[in-house]
C-alpha cells in the first residue's frame, strides 16, 4: 500500500515537473528541414525557384519549412544578393535587388515543436524592368523564439547560433518569344570512373530561351538477350543550361551492368516538353584516364621511328642528325661528331694511323739495335788495349807502398 | 665491317617489330577508349505528353539541420583570477551540448536522423552543405546594471570566435566513412573575425548516392560536435570592477545550402 503510494506521488511529480524539464532539456537544439515544391509554369516543374515572367506579370512558387526541434522557432525570410565565388553561386550578406518584388504570403512567424508551414512566395515583376536575368537568393532563418537564460554570478561569453537554408531564385524576363522552352539530346558516353563505377553521360543542348533543369532517367535493353534490360535510371537534375549551353546528366549504373551492345532509352522533360530519344550502342564502358592514348601513341612514335630507320638506309647513322630538330641544343653538340661518321672512312683513318704508328715503332726498333752493336764493338776493343793494363798495375804498387 | 652492318639491320628490325606490338597495344587500347564514338544505329527523336494517376505517392525526401543550440554559454577557460576578469587576456570556451546533424527524411517531419521516414528524391537528388557565417564582427559586454562599453571588442585575428569541429559519424548510403568517404567534413577549426574571414566550410555531400530512402540503413548523415571559443583581451578596464560581465559574441549563422537539384 505504502509502496503504491510512494509510486503514485512519484508519478504525479514527474507529470507536474515533466514540461518544465523537458523544455529545458530539449530548449538548446534548433533544427528545421526545408523543400521547394515543384510546380508548373514556364520554367516549373523543377525544385528549383525560377520564375520566367513577363513585365507585369506575377509567379508564384511554393516552399515548406519543416520543424525538427522541440522548441518554438522564430522563422525570418529573406532574399539576399547571390555572389559568385570560385565560379560557383553563393547567398551574401547584403539584400538582393530583387527582394522589392518578390513577398512571401508570411515572415517572421513562430514554427510550432515538429509542425510545418507551406510559403508562398509571390513574384511580381515591375513593368519598367529591362529583359534579363535576375538572381538572389531566399534565406530561410530559424532562430531561438525566447532568449534563454544566463548564469550571472561569474564571467562568461554567450554566442547565439541559427539555422539558414538558402536557395538560389533565378527570374528570367521577357515576353512569350524570349520565354521558348525546347531541349535536344544530344548523344550519350558511357565510362568506367576511378572508383570502378560505371556511368552513361548523357549531353543535351538547350534549343530554347528559359534555362534548363531537365529531369531524365534512362534504360538499357540488350540486343544480345532478348530479355536482358536495366532500369530506368533517374539522374540528378543537369546543371542549369542556358540558351545554347550543352549540358550532361550523369547516371551511375550498378555493377551489374554487363558491357554489350544495347538500344538505350533516353528520356527528359522539362514542366510539360518530353523528348525521347532511342541509341543503339555498343557499350564497354572504358576507364576515364590517358594511359591506354598514351601506350597508343608511345607504339606510334616508336613505329614511325622504326620506318625511319629503316628508310634511312645501311650507309650512315645519321638518324640523329635528321631528327636533331627533336634533340635540344646542348645535347646535339655532343651529339654532332658521332652521328655523321663513315665507317669505312673512319676505318681507313685507323688503319693509316697504325701504319703510320707501326712504321715509326720499326724505325726506333732498327736505331737502338745498330746503338747497341756500336757499343758491343767498344767494349771489345778496350779489353784487347796493353797501354791501360800497364797503368792500372803501376797505380796498385803505389797504393801498397 | 660486314658485321657492323648486319648487326644495325638486325637491331633495326626488332626495333620496328616492337614498334608494331606497341601500335597493336596501343590502338586496341584507343578503340576501347574511344567505344562512344561508335556511331549511333538507330535514333528517333519524339515528343510525348505527361501521363498522371492517382496514386499514393511517397514522402519526398528533405535534407534536415538539427542538434544546433539555441546559444551556448562560454565558461572561463584560462586568464583571470578565480573565473573573473583582472586585465589580462581570458580564454572562454564550451563544447556544445549535442551534436550537430544534417539528415534525409521524409517531408513529413516524423523521422530523425538514426530512424528516417521513407522517402524519395522523385527527379531531384541533392547534395547538401554546412557552413559557418557571422555577419557582426564585435563582442557587446553587460553586467548587472546594464551595458559596459569599455569592455566591448572588435574580433581580430589574434582573438577571433573559434568554432572546432570533430567528425562523429557520417553515413553514405548506409555505409560509415570508414567505408565510403562521400563526405567532406573541416578538419580544422573555422576563425571568424572579419568580413573577409566570416565563414567557413562545416561537412559537405556532393550529391546523394540513393534516390530511395528506405529506411536508416541507407540514408545519408553527418554528424559532428563542435567547440566554441572566445579570448577577451587583455588591457579592458570595467566601468563598475567588481561586478558580473556577460560578452555575447556575433550569432553563428549554420547556412544550408542544396546543391544539383
Amino acid at each position: 500500500m505504502k509502496k503504491s503510494r510512494y509510486v503514485l506521488s512519484l508519478a504525479l511529480a514527474l507529470f507536474i515537473f515533466a514540461p518544465i524539464l523537458g523544455y529545458k532539456a530539449a530548449a538548446a537544439e534548433l533544427g528545421i528541414g526545408f523543400n521547394v515544391m515543384p510546380t508548373g509554369g514556364k520554367v516549373g516543374g523543377n525544385n528549383r525557384l525560377w520564375f520566367a515572367l513577363s513585365q507585369g506579370e506575377s509567379g508564384i512558387r511554393q516552399f515548406q519549412i519543416i520543424s525538427s526541434s522541440d522548441i518554438d522557432q522564430l522563422i525570418q525570410i529573406t532574399f539576399v544578393e547571390a555572389k559568385t565565388v570560385d565560379g560557383q553561386a553563393i547567398a551574401g550578406s547584403e539584400q538582393s535587388q530583387i527582394s522589392s518584388w518578390i513577398t512571401p504570403n508570411s515572415n517572421n512567424f513562430i514554427l510550432k515543436p515538429r509542425q510545418s508551414r507551406d510559403v508562398e512566395i509571390i513574384t511580381k515583376v515591375p513593368v519598367n524592368i529591362e529583359d534579363g536575368t535576375y538572381r538572389a537568393y531566399l534565406k530561410v532563418t530559424a532562430s531561438a523564439a525566447r532568449p534563454s537564460k544566463t548564469k550571472s554570478n561569474v564571467t562568461q561569453a554567450i554566442v547565439k547560433n541559427a539555422i539558414a537554408f538558402n536557395r538560389e531564385v533565378y527570374v528570367l524576363v521577357g515576353n512569350a518569344e524570349s520565354l521558348i522552352l525546347d531541349f535536344e539530346v544530344l548523344d550519350l558516353k558511357d565510362f568506367t570512373d576511378k572508383d570502378g563505377s560505371k556511368h552513361i553521360a548523357v549531353e543535351f543542348k538547350n534549343l530554347g530561351k528559359v534555362p534548363l533543369g531537365l529531369k531524365a532517367n534512362l534504360t538499357l535493353l540488350s540486343t544480345d538477350f532478348v530479355n536482358l534490360s536495366y532500369g530506368p535510371f533517374i539522374a540528378g537534375s543537369t546543371t542549369m543550361l542556358e540558351e545554347g549551353d550543352i549540358g550532361v546528366a550523369d547516371f551511375k549504373l550498378p555493377n551489374e551492368v554487363a558491357p554489350g551492345r544495347y538500344r538505350i532509352l533516353v528520356q527528359a522533360s522539362q514542366d510539360s516538353v518530353f523528348k525521347n530519344k532511342v541509341f543503339e550502342k555498343t557499350m564497354t564502358f572504358p576507364e576515364l584516364g590517358g594511359f591506354r592514348v598514351i601506350i597508343f601513341l608511345l607504339g606510334l612514335i616508336l613505329l614511325v621511328l622504326s620506318i625511319f630507320l629503316l628508310r634511312s638506309g645501311l650507309r650512315k647513322i645519321d638518324v640523329l642528325t635528321k631528327l636533331k630538330f627533336l634533340i635540344p641544343m646542348s645535347l646535339q653538340k655532343s651529339f654532332k661528331r658521332d652521328d655523321e661518321i663513315d665507317i669505312d672512312k673512319f676505318l681507313q683513318e685507323i688503319l693509316v694511323k697504325n701504319k703510320r704508328k707501326i712504321e715509326r715503332a720499326e724505325k726506333r726498333q732498327n736505331l737502338t739495335k745498330a746503338a747497341k752493336l756500336q757499343k758491343k764493338r767498344i767494349v771489345k776493343s778496350k779489353k784487347k788495349s796493353p797501354a791501360r793494363k800497364q797503368v792500372k798495375k803501376k797505380n796498385t804498387k803505389i797504393r801498397s807502398k | 665491317m660486314r658485321n657492323s652492318k648486319l648487326y644495325k639491320e638486325k637491331s633495326q628490325g626488332v626495333l620496328s617489330i616492337i614498334a608494331g606490338l606497341l601500335l597493336l597495344v596501343g590502338a586496341s587500347a584507343l578503340s576501347a577508349g574511344v567505344s562512344y564514338s561508335d556511331e549511333t544505329a538507330a535514333e528517333s527523336d519524339s515528343d510525348a505528353s505527361a501521363t498522371t494517376s492517382t496514386v499514393d505517392s511517397q514522402e519526398k525526401c528533405t535534407w534536415y539541420l538539427t542538434g544546433i543550440q539555441a546559444s551556448i554559454s562560454l565558461d572561463v577557460l584560462s586568464g583571470g583570477t578565480g573565473g573573473k576578469y583582472d586585465g589580462t587576456e581570458m580564454v572562454l570556451e564550451k563544447g556544445a551540448d549535442s551534436d550537430l546533424t544534417v539528415y534525409t527524411s521524409g517531408n513529413q517531419g516524423t523521422g530523425s536522423a538514426s530512424a528516417n521516414s521513407e522517402c524519395t528524391f522523385y527527379n531531384g537528388k541533392t547534395g547538401v552543405s554546412v557552413s559557418n557565417s557571422i555577419d557582426t564582427y564585435t563582442v557587446t559586454a553587460v553586467d548587472t546594471l546594464g551595458a559596459d562599453t569599455n569592455m566591448n571588442y572588435s574580433l581580430s585575428v589574434t582573438n577571433p570566435l573559434k568554432v572546432t569541429y570533430t567528425e562523429t559519424t557520417c553515413w553514405n548510403n548506409g555505409n560509415t566513412d570508414a567505408l565510403e568517404n562521400a563526405w567532406t567534413n573541416n578538419a580544422s577549426a573555422i576563425n571568424m573575425y572579419s568580413a573577409e574571414n566570416a565563414s567557413g566550410s562545416v561537412m559537405v555531400l556532393a550529391l546523394v548516392d540513393t534516390l530511395q530512402v528506405n529506411d536508416e540503413s541507407v540514408s545519408e548523415r553527418c554528424s559532428a560536435s563542435s567547440v566554441y571559443q572566445l579570448k577577451i583581451p587583455a588591457g579592458k578596464e570595467p566601468t563598475r570592477p567588481g561586478d558580473n560581465i556577460t560578452f555575447t559574441g556575433p550569432s553563428v549563422v549554420f547556412d544550408v545550402t542544396l546543391p544539383n537539384s
